[in-house]
């Protein structure tokens, strides 16, 4: 039986104050390494034994991951930005369906928990993943090796895994402006099923639109079949119904449960998203 | 009424409430002693096995003590001794070389830091051999399934086992039979109840410090030191005025620390083996293989004539209790006597079984078998209700057990007669104040997202008390003395779960003295100084409690005005007391005569430099009745018929505690037991895997799910009044609120939940889940 009061196995503890720092030491140790940021997830896994690094890596005291800025039409988040500096961002108010998703993590996890935390810990039910999947967000790895902005798509390879390569560091979320006129929803149902959409409009056609779900599945995603059976058509009961069949393909056939609220809850986020379009 | 006191009926603030907020309250595992070692247990892996080897060598060799089978006495006992001794079913010892569920204490080591401890477990080798578990109580009970316990011991008896059958408890009254024929409608039905945790905050722990005299001093998680105290001594041959057990502030319970924690006799093992002072603090995941809910399994049959009068009843109770039989005999008749009590049924039988299964040991937890039989029985008789097209609030005044009935205390050996009852008056204002009339009916309920309103009643005792002795002991005692400033010292072993029981204490012992609340304190208090008091359960803390330091104030009081007497020259029984909130001070008055005053604190240092001697009582009492107290919900719920959420909204709550001795706290514990009970009926469940026999959430960390703030309904929309009503024989007219809080809480949740969707479902946890199950396969939408 795992002992929750102690962290069991020993580690050694850095705390590089710049990302060179901080890669340098991801360089040297690779594999045997965890980077802490928030510790919501890792300082758990740790108690529970799941993961017993050798070396810590705090990049909590690198300033750098702790802001929001603009560059160009892109906001830019620091990984080691927190879910509660998030919400009281001004750089983040145009992304209503963003704050709509990290609203209901409770208040420790949202002074605790990074925005980069919750990305490469790459839990399906991450509620930060859906509204960034849907806003076409993209990150920036860095590594003693150099860099690459890569779709966030692209980090979430499974339950829990992510497509870094152990001596990475995740240093940016890059979320790209939105269409003007879009609009955008969010819903969920707790620990079972979350949808983002953004959606937009000329009339009653559907311009384009990007659909993510996470939840009791395997890994957050965009349900891209769902996008291209609405895109270019007309938005109405049927072209619904076959964009949420796409969606259900992507669930389970066993997990009934899911499935059954997912009929629910899509249609409602995607009508939400497609009111507010304008 | 409650205007006539000073003190009581008057809201406070806790003498704890600030030492807790700012967490300087101390706890066990606060406890620190110079030169102690941490302990550290070692817990099967199995759930059903025999050790046939263990070897702690390697864990010795780096420094640490270790403690198996082999080191600890060898004879069985049971951690809970509230009931008398041919009740109590002994079971178990210290450490097991036979373990029955996983997470059974089979080694345990002591060693100088906890992470050293830790590191030492990890080098105890032990070479299991597994034997067949089973996990369900209904196989469990099949012949060929494997039997946990061969034989138990009863009174030095040995008692077999067989089909796993832990106690069986038959009761019968009229005929059942010739009721169900004379029925005009029967009705059946099965519910199943969780298995929960009790999620109190402290898990449980023990410091032990070995004493030159060969006895230990002890701090430990408990709701009664005197009990552990008497169990220690018993299982180490130590006599009781060597063990020592002081009280320290309890990090809630729910019931769990009834009995004395697995944990005590393992550190006092260690303690005496190194000579050494030991703290040992569990885990959470430990914790929770240590104890839970009793989960039942009930069928129920009720039948009813057409105005809804009951005519007979007919209940079978299976109760997986786990790997021991902590408490399931009286369990059983206070299962059987929740029912009696609930409502008057001429023709009646009850069938208990408890049963064993290779599970962590089911203990009391707030209700003790009431919420469950609640559950079944509230929403059966609302059924029939339904049926026969009556309103159930109809239905359930034409059958409770009120005023001059014979009340079931704790089982069939604990009854008295019910001296006061609010039940009528709680119903109709509730009822009033919920808006019941409007409710509607479910078919009538259109779109996705529906509301109902459910009503259920409940009770609970107020001790185990009773005219005569019973199965269970019952009585407190306590110390009380002025200090020659006129404060004074409370020596009171009574413990509080967190729900307020010691301020209502404290409340009592002011009101009688005639002295401010601010000059009462309660002292440092242990097993030698104080004399005993059984333990804190059965909502008996303020009727059975309180009533105790009541008779002693009273004693106190009136040595007190003997003295004042002396000095005044005033007949003692005609002066009075008066708390006088500028002087801090209690004033003895002769009332009419002018200059005929003096403060308590005059008379007692007048009785120091006399030496007149301490003015002291010390004294026990047994309440001589077990009245109910009753509390009556109105909930209303939000059903979403598409993904069968469940949210409860609002709430109306009435409570016939008798006086209430504080308006704070008695709405406070409503509160707590309503979000205790919501997460109980919607929520909660420890699973355990088929294969391995491990609970699926091993603890909070990887999920034990439980409601969370934001699940509850907001504090503004729950309504809490009480009943204008006068227990006699309570201290100032109060019985207990505790249990009776929580009791109807699953039933009203399942009735509310008829109320909005038209099903009925029996099966908690009631998840989304299933309440989508359940429309489903009652079609339609
Ligand atoms: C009680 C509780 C409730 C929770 N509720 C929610 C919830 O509602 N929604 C939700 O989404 N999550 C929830 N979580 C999970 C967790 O809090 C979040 O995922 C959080 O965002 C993790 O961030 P962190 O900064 O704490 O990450 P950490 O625990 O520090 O790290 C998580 C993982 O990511 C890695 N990592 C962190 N930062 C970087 C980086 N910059 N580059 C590379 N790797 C990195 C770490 O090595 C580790 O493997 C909850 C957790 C708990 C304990």
């Amino acid at each position: 039986m795992v002992n929750t009061r102690i962290l069991v196995n020993e580690f050694e503890y850095f705390e590089p104050k710049t990302v060179a720092e901080a890669v340098d030491l991801l360089a040297r140790f690779g594999k045997e390494a965890k980077v802490l940021a928030g510790g919501t997830n890792l300082l758990v896994d740790m108690k529970l034994e799941k993961v017993s690094p050798k070396y810590l890596i705090y990049i909590g005291k690198i300033p750098e991951l702790r802001s929001i800025t603009r560059a160009g039409s892109d906001v830019i988040i620091g990984a080691n930005v927190t879910f509660f500096e998030m919400m009281k961002a001004a750089e983040l108010k145009d992304y209503p369906l963003l704050r709509e998703a990290i609203e209901s993590v409770q208040l420790e996890i949202k002074r605790m928990g990074t925005i980069g935390g919750n990305i490469c810990n790459a839990a399906p039910t991450a509620s930060a993943a859906p509204p960034l999947l849907a806003l076409e967000a993209k990150v920036k790895l860095v590594s003693k090796r150099g860099s690459r902005v890569i779709p966030l798509e692209e980090v979430f390879v499974g339950d829990r895994q992510t497509s870094l390569a152990p001596d990475e560091l995740l240093t940016e979320i890059h979320i790209p402006a939105l269409d003007g006129g879009c609009g955008t929803a969010f819903g969920e149902i707790k620990r079972k099923i979350k949808f983002a959409a953004v959606v937009s409009r000329q009339g009653d056609t559907c311009k384009r639109c990007r659909i993510a779900m996470g939840g009791d599945v395997e890994r957050p995603i965009r349900v891209r079949n769902a996008e291209s059976l609405l895109e270019g058509n007309r938005v109405d009961e049927n072209t619904v119904r076959s964009a949420c069949e796409a969606v259900l393909a992507e669930i389970d056939p066993e997990n009934w449960y899911v499935r059954e609220i997912a009929q629910y809850l899509f249609p409602k986020v995607l009508q939400e998203a497609w009111e507010r379009a304008r | 009424m409650a205007t006539q006191y000073h003190t009581v009926g008057k809201p406070s603030i806790r003498k704890d409430a600030i030492p807790k907020a700012t967490g300087q309250e101390k706890f066990t595992c606060d406890v620190v002693i110079p030169g102690m070692l941490y302990g550290r247990i070692l817990r099967s892996k199995y759930p059903h096995a025999r050790i046939k080897r263990i070897d702690t060598s390697k864990a010795e060799a780096m420094g640490a003590i270790c403690i198996t089978f082999e080191d600890v006495p060898k004879a069985k006992y049971n951690e809970r001794i509230v009931s008398v001794p041919s009740a109590t079913f002994k079971d178990r010892t210290v450490l097991t070389n036979k373990p029955l569920h996983v997470g059974e204490a089979i080694a345990a080591v002591a060693a100088e830091t906890e992470e050293k401890a830790e590191k030492a477990l990890r080098l105890i080798e032990v070479e299991y051999e597994p034997l067949e578990p089973v996990f369900d109580p209904i196989a469990a009970m099949k012949p060929g399934k494997p039997s946990l316990h061969d034989s138990i011991i009863l009174q030095d008896k040995v008692v077999e086992i067989k089909n796993n059958i832990a106690a069986k408890v038959e009761i019968s009254e009229g005929d059942v039979e010739k009721g169900f024929r004379e029925a005009d409608i029967v009705i059946e039905g099965t519910a199943r109840t969780s298995r929960v945790y009790h999620t109190q905050l402290e898990t449980k722990s023990a410091v032990v410090v070995p004493e030159p005299n060969g006895g230990v001093t002890i701090w430990t998680t408990t709701q009664t030191i005197h009990n552990c105290r008497i169990l220690i001594g018993e299982i180490f041959g130590i006599p009781l005025n060597k063990v020592n057990v002081k009280k320290i502030s309890l990090g809630g319970s729910f019931g769990s620390s009834i009995q004395m924690n697995s944990v005590l006799p393992i550190t006092v093992a260690l303690a005496l083996k190194a000579k050494r002072p030991v703290k040992m603090c569990t885990t959470r995941e430990e914790d929770m293989y240590d104890h839970c809910r009793y989960p039942m399994i009930l069928k129920y049959k009720l039948g009813a004539k057409k105005d809804g009068r009951l005519v007979a009843g007919e209940m079978e109770v299976i109760v997986d209790i786990g790997a021991h039989n902590i408490q399931a005999y009286p369990l059983l008749g206070c299962t059987a006597g929740w029912l009696v009590s609930l409502y008057k049924m001429p023709n009646l039988k009850f069938v208990g079984k408890a049963v064993y299964t290779n599970k962590a040991p089911a203990c009391a937890m707030q209700g003790f078998g009431n919420p469950q039989v609640n559950f079944i029985a509230q929403t059966m008789m609302n059924e029939v209700a339904e049926k026969l097209g009556l309103d159930p609030i109809e239905v359930e005044l034409k059958n409770y057990v009120g005023l001059g009935d014979v009340f079931w205390g704790q089982g069939p050996t604990v009854r008295s007669v019910i001296r006061s009852c609010g039940v009528e008056e709680l119903i109709k204002k509730g009822a009033e104040m919920i808006g019941w009339k409007n409710r509607g009916r479910p078919q009538d309920k259109k779109g996705d997202i529906v509301r109902g309103i459910g009503m259920a009643r409940g009770f609970h005792t107020s001790s185990a008390g009773g005219p005569m002795a019973g199965e269970a002991v019952d009585f407190s005692g306590a110390m009380i003395k002025i200090n020659e400033d006129g404060t004074v010292d409370v020596i009171a072993p009574l413990q509080d779960m967190g729900g307020g029981a010691l301020e209502a204490g404290l409340k009592i012992v002011a009101e009688t003295l005639g002295v401010p609340l601010d000059c009462v304190e309660l002292a440092p208090t242990d097993t030698c100084n104080s004399v005993y008091d059984v333990c804190l359960h059965a909502t008996r803390g303020v009727y059975a409690g309180g009533g105790t330091l009541k008779k002693v104030a009273e004693q106190v009081r009136q040595k007190l005005l003997e003295f004042a007497s002396r000095i005044l020259g005033v007949y003692p029984h005609a002066l009075k007391i008066r708390p006088d909130e500028n002087l801090k001070q209690g004033v003895i008055y002769a009332e009419g005569i002018s200059g005929k005053e003096i403060t308590v604190k005059e008379v007692a240092a007048t009785a120091r430099n006399k030496n007149w001697g301490t003015i002291a009582a010390v004294d026990s009492l047994r309440q001589g009745q077990c009245p109910p107290a009753y509390t009556v919900y109105f909930v209303e719920v939000e059903v979403n018929k598409r993904t069968g959420e469940v949210k409860p909204v609002r709430a109306v709550i009435g409570a016939d505690c008798g006086t209430v001795i504080d308006p704070i706290y008695a709405v406070a514990q409503i509160h707590g037991s309503f979000y205790r009970g919501l997460s109980y009926v919607l929520c909660e469940d420890t699973k355990y895997k088929r294969r391995t026999g491990e609970l699926t959430n091993k603890g909070f960390l990887s999920g034990y799910n439980i409601l969370k703030a934001e699940d509850m309904p907001n504090p503004d929309d729950i309504q809490v009044f009480f009943a204008n009503t006068y227990e006699e024989t309570g201290p100032f007219g109060a019985k207990g609120i505790g249990e009776a809080a929580i009791n109807p809480v699953p039933a009203v949740v399942a009735n509310a939940i008829y109320n909005a969707i038209g099903v009925w479902i029996r099966e908690m946890p009631i998840t989304p889940e299933k309440v989508l199950k359940a429309l489903k396969e009652k079609g339609g939408n």
